[in-house]
């Protein structure tokens, strides 16, 4: 699985240091185990068991059922599939607008600070705060200006309208962690560059962007896990709305509204694992970009 | 008729004083026989009452009026009892009271007072963790009919405190309603007729906030619980969560899905299926839609928002039945006892000071028509109607119902009514509904798999 | 040497240099439109927090007649978790962001510096929390805090809040210590610093752009938290900004306008921080430090 890459040097290096290093992971492994780590391992138990609502006690083992019962389940199903798609829109709008942005004004002047600011407004207020911000703007805007109806009371466009939202929030987020990284691409490249006569074009694909996939890396898997796990949007939007039920709103009615305590946390594995797969995938191809870069 | 209803009212009054005395007078006895797993003592309790007392609320009063309601009535009780203080957590009930408070229990924290009606929370009952209050002698004072003690019941015995009751109905702008002719319509042709004169008039006929299940599901109400209590149903939300029968062995569905369909009709605003209740409310209190349909508890929050000049009143949605209206009731606050939290006596005596000698207090906070049909000299003729018709006993309650839908139901129910309003408000089919057959197909599917997974 | 190339030839330089001018206004102006879009959401919530309760017109974008402050006021003086939430949030946010800063640094720097399984392992681990679900654990992490008695505590939410922000930061400041040549920690190394000294003294002032650009978001994500705070703090008295927001953002609500001012109000020390923090994150340290 894991790639052999230098072994001699690398092995030589760390067995050295290491102990040293322990100590500087040290607390935060400790913070970590107790606060995720512990809880979610004491979770894994209940998603085998039939366990309904969460204060009773009763509870049986029953195997593998939950799994299977959801993974043919046309209703667990249907959620993954609308998570993906909000989140495979949402990850592409917001990192796409967010770099676009971040080309434009990476550079300091007055009238880039002031855009920065202004851009990156929208990650300062709550997901659910924004989100119902944006139901007022959708009836009060645009329904107003053109008499139709808001994404978010039109089935089919309702993950649309929650894409917005998230796009809207995010995308300041993304947009600082392209200009860090735009900034932290040494000047001279493009000087030695712009001296062998390539076009600004050509710089952009030869030294922007390979020199700044550390960012697409942090900007792409962070995204990619947020939206899978969206839950704050749909909850203060789309609540009634089959669209609305985001895996991770399945998983918290099944768990704390629907007395289905087994079930749901059965779900939040498979979600788990998804995120798991995919994220890791993602990385493992971003990071063998970065060793080329 | 308004004499035996004002009569009757006055007896629900006397009652109610009868019911303070009593409390005065003997106040720790009825604490020992509530309370029958501490069998407190009236010496036990003089002892008990010098040291500092906590009570743990958890509800789901987010709203202004009624949490302060309820800080009042509680600083009232303080006030009797110097060593009780109170404690208040309170949580949207939507998405996260029932989270909140199943958490809090199963960790071992207990609430000694949980908002809620019970036959919502039957975990928690089969949990022991609510009291039972059968029996108890203040809730036998208030002199409740059976239909307002099945709210608070479940398999015949009695766990919570009803404290006042929701209906729901027809809010119309007289004003708008005075300048096009109007009159409040009286059968179901006059009320489609009063729509399009709306529409005809330049105003919208609605202010509509289907983005709430609620509203989707008031909607139906006088219909569906109305005909399935007169034709005998009482356990028709029982069979269809047992899987014993289906929503369509039940026609009240679709005629209910029927004549709301016509009410929507071609008068469905562009904000109808995103708007919410304050939405609808602002579109209704600003003069740009004839009526609105909403529940009694937004009664308060029109009265807290509306301009001086804006006048307006509240029918029953009309039906073309011989009996005529039929006002639907639903106990709205109730409050049940943990018998596993530590001060549960107290929470039981503070209960019933509640019960017995603050209606009128919680009235005149919350704008709530009190299940005791109690009132003061603040009580406005809103509420004074709405007291008058449920003690004329022209109405069908939610507890004459042998158990209700559950959440995770009330949550399926709810997306198929939405599905349906979308279809009628917009025209776009979704998840197959385009039609009241296919709304009563998909709610099945629905209801199918909450049965399914609950046996899993 | 760039001058020479300019110099061959002066008419297509300032050919170029039109067209460079033609594009950046044109750019500009791209980024205008896109900042009118962002803020219109703002604009929506400032008419709605000036309008008086009673001031309901048809159309809700013109701004209000008789602007007011009553909700502003009412906010503040009557909503009585307000201020206390303004102070536990900042309580809450305050120590939970330098514990993150100090831990998450000296991890991804180790992370970042080592490619053997171990450390990719641990890396894989500690950034689990970014995958995990929170509804996942939400049930036995309260159950843990309430036997350990921290629930409705300033120190308990920090530590919880601390623990999910983990996984966010440290991806984050690895993915910048990577871009980071280490040719100072080498030089540092051979000069006879030990490796607490080497960090303090060489990798963190390096780190100062990650690092305030982490301060200010992982603020923005603790002062925003719902989800954790709603579980964690149930005592009125424990509540944050985000809690005592709920009384207007719940399904009965209709104090719309209050809804706004809160809105407002609350987002205001996040603004103040974020501006003045800003010319760090953005002035070009980063840049710098790399070519020094």
């Amino acid at each position: 699985m894991v790639k052999k890459m230098n072994p001699p040097r690398l092995s030589r290096q760390s067995t050295r240091i290491h102990r040293g290093n322990l100590l500087f992971l040290l607390p935060t492994v400790v913070l970590f185990t107790i606060v995720v780590l512990i809880p979610f391992i004491q979770g894994i138990p209940y998603s085998f068991t039939n366990w309904k609502s969460i204060v009773s006690v009763d509870r049986e083992f029953n195997g593998l059922n939950n799994y299977k019962y959801l993974l043919t389940n046309k209703y667990f199903l249907e959620s993954l599939g609308v998570t993906f798609k909000y989140t495979i829109l949402y990850m592409l709008s917001a990192n796409i607008m967010g770099l676009i942005l971040a080309l434009m004004i990476h550079r300091s002047s007055w009238f880039n600070n002031i855009a920065r600011t202004v851009l990156f407004l929208p990650f300062t207020v709550s997901v659910t705060a924004g989100a119902i911000v944006w139901s007022y703007v959708y009836t009060d805007v645009y329904t107003y200006l053109t008499g139709l109806v808001s994404p978010l009371g039109m089935p089919g466009q309702i993950v649309y309208g929650m894409v917005i939202i998230g796009a809207w929030r995010d995308m300041g987020y993304t947009m600082l962690i392209y200009i860090a990284g735009l900034q932290a691409v040494p000047q001279d490249y493009y000087e030695a560059a712009t001296v062998d006569g390539a076009s600004k074009w050509q710089q952009f694909w030869r030294i922007t962007i390979p020199n700044i996939v550390p960012a697409f890396t942090t900007n792409i898997t962070l995204l990619l896990a947020w939206g899978l796990r969206t839950f704050d949007l749909p909850m203060a939007v789309a609540r009634n709305a089959r669209e609305g039920q985001f895996t991770a709103v399945y998983v918290y009615d099944s768990i704390f509204s629907n007395n289905k305590a087994g079930l749901g946390q059965a779900a939040a594995i498979i979600l788990t694992v998804i995120l798991l797969i995919l994220t890791q995938g993602v990385t493992r191809f971003l990071r063998r970009l970065e060793v080329e870069a | 008729m308004k004499r035996l209803s004002a009569l009757l009212l006055a007896l629900v009054m006397l009652f109610t004083m009868v019911a303070c005395a009593s409390d005065e007078e003997a106040p720790a006895t009825e604490a020992a026989t509530e309370a029958p797993a501490t069998e407190a003592t009236a010496q036990e309790e003089e002892v008990l009452s010098d040291e500092p007392v906590v009570i743990h609320t958890i509800h789901y009063m987010v709203e202004g009026n009624k949490s302060a309601g309820l800080e009042a009535i509680q600083n009232a009780f303080t006030e009797k009892y110097p060593n009780v203080t109170f404690e208040n957590s309170a949580y949207s009930q939507g998405t996260d009271y029932f989270a909140q408070l199943s958490t809090a229990i199963a960790s071992g924290d207990m609430p000694e007072i949980m908002m809620g009606n019970p036959g919502l929370y039957t975990d928690l009952i089969d949990g022991g963790y609510v009291m039972d209050l059968t029996g108890n002698e203040v809730i036998e004072s208030l002199g409740l009919t059976q239909a307002d003690m099945g709210d608070v019941s479940y398999n015949g015995k009695w766990y919570a405190f009803p404290v006042d009751f929701k209906t729901w109905g027809v809010y119309y702008n007289k004003t708008i309603f005075a300048e096009l002719g109007l009159e409040v319509p009286t059968t179901h042709a006059e009320l489609l007729e009063v729509c399009q004169a709306l529409e005809d008039g330049g105003y919208d006929a609605w202010a509509q906030w289907y983005s709430d299940g609620a509203s989707v599901d008031i909607e139906m109400r006088p219909i569906v619980w109305t005909k399935a209590i007169q034709n005998g149903d009482n356990d028709m939300f029982e069979k269809l969560m047992n899987n014993e029968a289906k929503v369509a062995d039940y026609p009240y569905f679709a005629e209910g899905l029927q004549l709301w369909g016509e009410r929507i009709g071609d008068w469905a605003r562009a904000d109808a299926t995103s708007n919410d209740q304050s939405a609808a409310n602002e579109v209704f209190l600003s003069g740009q839609a004839g009526m609105l349909y909403q529940g009694t508890w937004n009664y308060g929050s029109l009265e807290g928002l509306k301009s001086e000049d804006f006048d307006y009143g509240f029918f029953l949605v009309p039906t073309d039945d011989a009996e005529g209206e039929v006002m639907n009731v639903q106990v709205d606050q109730a409050f049940m006892v943990n018998p596993q939290a530590e001060n549960a006596e107290w929470a039981v005596k503070f209960m019933e000071f509640f019960l017995s000698e603050c209606m009128g207090m919680w009235s005149d906070y919350t704008m709530q028509p009190c299940i005791t049909g109690a009132t003061t000299e603040n009580t406005t003729d809103f509420l004074k109607s709405i007291l008058d018709v449920k003690a004329s006993g022209n109405s069908v309650g939610y507890g004459e119902f042998t158990v209700p839908f559950t959440s995770a139901y009330t949550a399926a129910y709810r997306k198929a009514l939405t599905a349906y309003a979308v279809y009628c408000c917009t025209g776009v089919t979704t998840d197959g509904v385009n039609s009241v057959e296919t709304c009563i197909e998909y709610m099945q599917e629905l209801f199918d798999e909450e049965y399914a997974q609950a046996n899993l | 040497m760039a001058h020479t190339i300019v110099s061959t030839d002066n008419r297509l330089a300032l050919r170029r240099n039109t067209k460079k001018k033609l594009s950046k206004t044109a750019q500009n102006l791209l980024i205008l439109v896109t900042m009118i879009v962002v803020l219109l959401p703002f604009y929506v919530a400032i008419v709605y927090s000036f309008r008086s309760p009673s001031d309901i017109t048809v159309n809700r974008l013109s701004w209000p007649d008789n602007p007011t402050l009553i909700n502003y006021y009412n906010v503040i003086f009557n909503n009585d978790s307000f201020l206390t939430g303004y102070k536990n949030s900042i309580i809450n946010t305050i120590p939970t962001v330098v514990i993150l800063m100090v831990f998450t640094s000296m991890a991804a720097w180790v992370l970042a510096r080592h490619d053997t399984p171990f450390y990719r392992v641990m890396y894989a681990i500690l950034t689990l929390g970014l995958l995990i679900p929170f509804q996942c654990f939400e049930l036995p992490l309260y159950i843990n805090w309430y036997n350990a008695g921290l629930v409705s505590t300033n120190i308990g939410f920090i530590i919880a809040r601390a623990g999910l922000q983990i996984s966010i930061s440290l991806t984050a400041i690895t993915g910048f210590i990577k871009t980071v040549p280490r040719d100072l920690e080498d030089a540092a190394s051979i000069d006879g610093c030990n490796r607490f000294q080497c960090f303090w003294r060489v990798v963190f002032p390096l780190m100062t752009p990650i690092n305030v650009t982490q301060l200010v978001l992982n603020t923005l994500f603790i002062w925003n938290d719902y989800s954790t705070s709603i579980i964690l703090l149930r005592k009125k008295e424990s509540y944050t900004l985000t809690l005592a927001q709920i009384v207007y953002f719940n399904e009965n609500t209709s104090m719309l306008n209050e809804a706004f001012a809160f809105f407002i109000l609350a987002m205001i020390p996040i603004l103040i921080l974020y501006l003045s923090m800003q010319k760090y994150i953005v002035s070009g340290i980063t840049a710098g430090a790399v070519k020094g």
